[in-house]
């Protein structure tokens, strides 16, 4: 099943480009694009500007004040970045045009505005909702221009599938209606903020956000209590890429129990203001400095922290040719200004190589089975229960980010940031993604109650015929999808045990349920019952290949009922299903084959960044374990020739592997110089 | 035929001054205290605001309609097929006009689209009473998320209710919802109570009933002479499920036939399920399952 050692991968190595995909020029509302960001990455600083009162005391007429302090501290006595990420109320201050008028003097970014709250009355001026007028949109517009990122979609998706979903009556009885429900929320959204969107994801829905047609760019603020990252940004990155939209990362100091300070690092933690806030509480500062490396090599145009980088101690420092007391920086604070530095000095960082794509049905509103907005489990679009296929979505994806559902449900941060079996390669596209998208990808495993026909079978018959490969379940296969797999379909029967490649005896599997396959001759069992009914059929086309599991989605008939699944914090959630022994002895090696490099030794999550240089790669190992990692990256095709660790800029030596050790918690960035091309760059 | 709005608002509060035990009647087959019922309603069980298989529908049993405030606003689209068909418009169901945040709701502490929900659902109420529609049904909302407490919700739906039903002589009808606030049949009669208006009574949601861990059944005796209207749906409150309001088809959930004859009584109720690919046989398995027909 492995593929050719020998024969390069034609691998995308450009970055997104908005501005080169199909209507980008017809657009009201265009995503950013490199060129706004003036082709770096933007790093943030200030999250708000400082008022004369709170707004909400009579009289409700408020100033900001200390605009030019408060800049220059954040800017030039600290080099945190050109992006200012404030919150709704300066936009309501008498003097709000002085603030848009510096930031245009200072040629600083305007991020994603936040606090937008349904149901909050604006004359709370905290979170409320809040409309922008046209008028004053203009004005912004007029003065910043590109320097004008958007208004803040932050945290909605989470919000609605919590608060409002489940309102809907009746509930949806089809995909379609729960994506219809789901986009009249959104719809009510952008036009209180004039269509001018940043997409602050809280879930896993950025791909409908990116084809409402009104969002500049998708991204999410991670850690907190929210979805495990990899997955996540397989999500983020694959609307990213389909529809031609940037994305950014950010880290927050929440979690599920309160947050970070280290505004005065020797406090004990309080529990005061009814959540955990203090140097011991929220997000470890181990994740914190993770998250910051994975999110730059996953692509991010912009990075943050969320908060807490200065401290309330002060110190005397030159601020202008003049002496000044400044806070002094936190651990926060020096981690994010290590961070942006490395990215100055490390800029050539590439793309990350994500060869296979996880495609399923565009209305599947496929959400983690659990997550922060509700303590209901198993459900899409927030108000329809999962289905047997988005049960298989939950069972691969815990195949390939293990531990997963976790993330956010555990004091010991597992799930964030899991290890990953066959590499962190993986973009989620959705079925309309067009052919030029999909043929960026190696290889794609069709998943979910997606039925492979019409349109969709159309373009993936196209797309194994220029070289793709292609991964399906029979059950999945509509009309005249079987002639591309080479097989027919008969009636479905019950079967228990598998003969998988080089094992002479079947081994024992729970019972499933499974098509009666009936082969072409080009087509070659690679897995079979006991009594030789095909299991797993590989075909090569004419260009690429495709692998067709007998079994219905790959699963188990259901073993467990809802009533004893049980959803608690620091316990892990048991699926209904399970993965067939056969389809993950198959599966997972096939999709680790289509990785540049062999990571060997302990579980570590790793992935490859690439440029147009094919004799260069970038490796990125970054050990989730309290233990430190010691193991070997090898690339697949060629010898090393030198390598560098960027986390010390220092040289390693060459050979045919790189012998490394990666600390407890940390992360390692590896440039490899290899002593011939690893790939082709696909054109 | 064709009966005036004044016969239908009779049918209907024919056991507004009945006693307690008056109220939870032996089921009637014949529906006789309504000639409107059973109703159902199309929007519901097909998904669709059009192509309502209207005559299939009377053909299986059904004698009335149950509306949405969008269906009122389109009447070209299924009028003459209901008067065809001999159907009468018992009620319009405003669930759909109450999502907070969207359309807003009675409570809504945003005061322009509460506001505006009022005079959207003033609107429906002008267009029923054209229509000869006597019953408009609603439900509270979910606390909003911030800065509300449920005092000012309750205060300011009570305010809503009333206002509404100072509108003209139309009945609205206050059920629970689930997911929202007030789910339990004692405080929508309560708030009915507090509302102390003539034109203000009770709705029984058998589907949001089950949600809210009630029997219907008992519901329906806790609501007594307020309830003068009952929407017929499942739902499945099985242990470890979501609790989705899905009006699911009769027998797909938690019902009771037993306990949905009492709930229904003699009162006027429709069918209010969702079956968008097989509508009209489940349609008429749900008169089969609470034998209406012998």
């Amino acid at each position: 099943m492995e593929k050719s050692k020998h024969k390069l991968p034609q691998v995308w190595v450009k970055p997104v480009q908005p501005e080169e995909y199909p209507g980008f020029s017809r657009r009201k509302v265009k995503p950013v694009t490199r060129g706004d960001l003036d082709h770096k990455l933007q790093t943030g600083a200030l999250r708000g500007f400082r008022l004369d009162h709170a707004p909400v005391a009579p009289p409700q007429h408020f100033k900001v004040v200390n605009i030019d302090q408060t800049l220059d501290l954040w800017t030039k006595t600290y080099d945190f970045g050109s992006v200012v990420w404030p919150m709704w109320q300066f936009l309501f201050a008498e003097n709000w045009k002085e603030v848009i008028d510096e930031l245009a003097v200072r040629k600083l970014y305007l991020f994603d505005i936040w606090g937008y709250c349904p149901s909050g009355p604006f004359d709370k001026f905290e979170w409320s909702e809040y409309r922008v007028s046209d008028e004053k949109h203009r004005y912004i517009l007029e003065k910043l221009g590109p320097l004008f990122l958007g208004y803040d979609n932050g945290e909605q998706d989470g919000r609605y599938i919590g608060g409002y979903a489940k309102l809907v009556c009746p509930a949806p009885a089809t995909r379609q209606q729960g994506h219809e429900a789901f986009c009249e929320y959104f719809k009510q959204l952008g036009n209180d903020l004039q269509n001018y969107l940043i997409a602050l994801n809280s879930l896993t829905f950025p791909h409908y956000f990116a084809a409402l047609g009104n969002h500049r760019m998708l991204g999410a603020e991670t850690a907190q209590a929210l979805p495990s990252v990899p997955m996540w940004y397989a999500f983020i990155r694959g609307a990213g890429r389909q529809y031609g939209i940037l994305w950014y990362g950010n880290a927050s100091v929440w979690n599920r129990w309160g947050y970070k300070s280290l505004a005065d690092p020797n406090a004990p933690d309080s529990h005061a203001s009814g959540s955990w806030m203090g140097p011991t509480s929220g997000t470890s500062m181990s994740l914190l400095r993770r998250l910051w490396y994975v999110l730059a090599m996953y692509g991010s145009v912009l990075m943050d922290y969320e908060s807490g980088e200065l401290g309330n101690a002060h110190e005397e420092k030159m601020v202008n040719g003049k002496k000044q007391q400044v806070p002094v920086l936190t651990d926060i604070g020096k981690e994010q200004l290590k961070g942006s530095h490395w990215c100055i000095n490390h800029s050539d960082r590439g793309e990350l190589h994500t060869p296979v794509a996880l495609l399923w049905d565009f209305y599947s509103g496929w959400a983690p089975p659990r997550h922060l907005y509700t303590n209901d489990t198993y459900l899409v679009w927030g108000n329809m229960p999962y289905a047997k296929g988005d049960h298989q979505i939950d069972l691969i994806l815990r195949e390939l980010y293990p531990n997963y559902p976790d993330a956010g449900f555990f004091h010991n941060e597992q799930g964030f940031l899991p290890a990953t079996p066959c590499g962190d390669i993986f973009d989620v596209l959705l079925s309309d993604a067009p052919d030029e998208i999909l043929n960026r990808y190696e290889c794609i495993v069709l998943l979910g109650e997606t039925i492979l026909e019409g349109e969709l079978l159309h373009k993936l018959h196209n797309y194994t015929a220029q070289g793709g490969n292609l991964v399906a379940c029979a059950n999945q296969l509509g009309a005249g999808a079987h002639e591309l797999f080479g097989v027919q379909a008969g009636k479905k029967q019950e079967s228990h045990d598998a003969v998988i490649p080089g094992a002479p005896w079947p081994i024992n599997e729970t019972p499933f349920q499974m098509h009666l396959l009936t082969c072409a001759p080009d087509a070659q069992v690679i897995a079979r019952t006991w009594h030789g009914a095909p299991l797993a059929v590989r075909r090569e086309t004419s260009g690429g290949s495709t692998l067709l599991f007998a079994a219905e989605f790959g699963l188990t008939d259901q073993l467990l009922s809802r009533e004893k699944i049980v959803n608690s914090v620091d316990e892990p959630l048991l699926s209904p299903y399970a993965l067939l022994e056969h389809v993950r002895a198959i599966l997972l090696p096939y999709l680790r084959s289509f990785n540049l490099v062999t990571v060997e030794g302990p579980p570590i999550q790793y992935m490859v960044n690439v440029t147009e240089r094919t004799d260069r790669l970038v490796v990125t190992l970054c050990n989730n374990s309290p233990q430190p990692w010691e193991g070997a990256v090898k690339p697949n095709r060629s010898q090393i020739r030198s390598s560098t660790n960027w986390m010390t800029d220092k040289s390693l030596p060459g050979g045919s592997s790189l012998h490394l050790q990666v600390p407890p918690l940390d992360v390692a960035v590896i440039e490899l110089l290899l002593d011939g091309a690893e790939f082709v760059a696909k054109k | 035929m064709n009966l005036s709005r004044r016969e239908l608002l009779l049918a209907a509060s024919a056991i507004a001054g009945a006693s307690v035990e008056e109220t939870q009647p032996a089921y009637s087959l014949q529906a006789a205290s309504n000639p409107a019922s059973p109703a159902i309603n199309p929007q519901y069980l097909t998904g669709s605001v059009d192509h309502w298989p209207l005559a299939e529908l009377s053909d299986a049993g059904y004698k009335g309609l149950e509306l949405t405030p969008e269906s009122l606003d389109a009447p070209n689209i299924w009028k003459k097929a209901s008067e065809k068909a001999g159907l009468h418009l018992i009620s319009v169901n405003a669930m759909h006009s109450l999502r907070p945040y969207l359309t807003g709701s009675l409570s809504d502490a945003v005061a322009w689209r509460r506001r505006a929900t009022l005079d959207r659902l003033l609107e429906t109420l002008a267009r029923m009473r054209d229509m000869a529609i006597p019953l408009l049904i609603v439900a509270p909302s979910r606390l909003a998320e911030v800065y509300q407490t449920d005092h000012e919700a309750r205060t300011l739906l009570v305010e809503s209710l009333r206002e509404l039903a100072s509108a003209g002589d139309t009945t609205i009808l206050l059920q629970s919802a689930p997911f929202r606030m007030f789910t339990a049949s004692g405080d929508i009669a309560s708030i009915i109570d507090e509302a102390a208006h003539p034109n203000i009574a009770a709705a029984l949601d058998v589907g949001h009933t089950l949600l809210s861990g009630e029997n219907p059944a008992s519901a329906a005796h806790t609501l007594g002479t307020r309830l003068k209207y009952v929407q017929v749906n499942d739902a499945d409150n099985r242990p470890g499920e979501p609790g989705l309001d899905r009006h699911l088809p009769l027998g797909e959930g938690g019902a009771r036939q037993v306990d949905v004859r009492t709930a229904i009584g003699n009162r006027p109720w429709s069918v209010g399920i969702v079956s968008p690919h097989n509508p009209i046989e489940a349609a008429r398995a749900a008169l089969h399952w609470i034998e209406i027909r012998s």
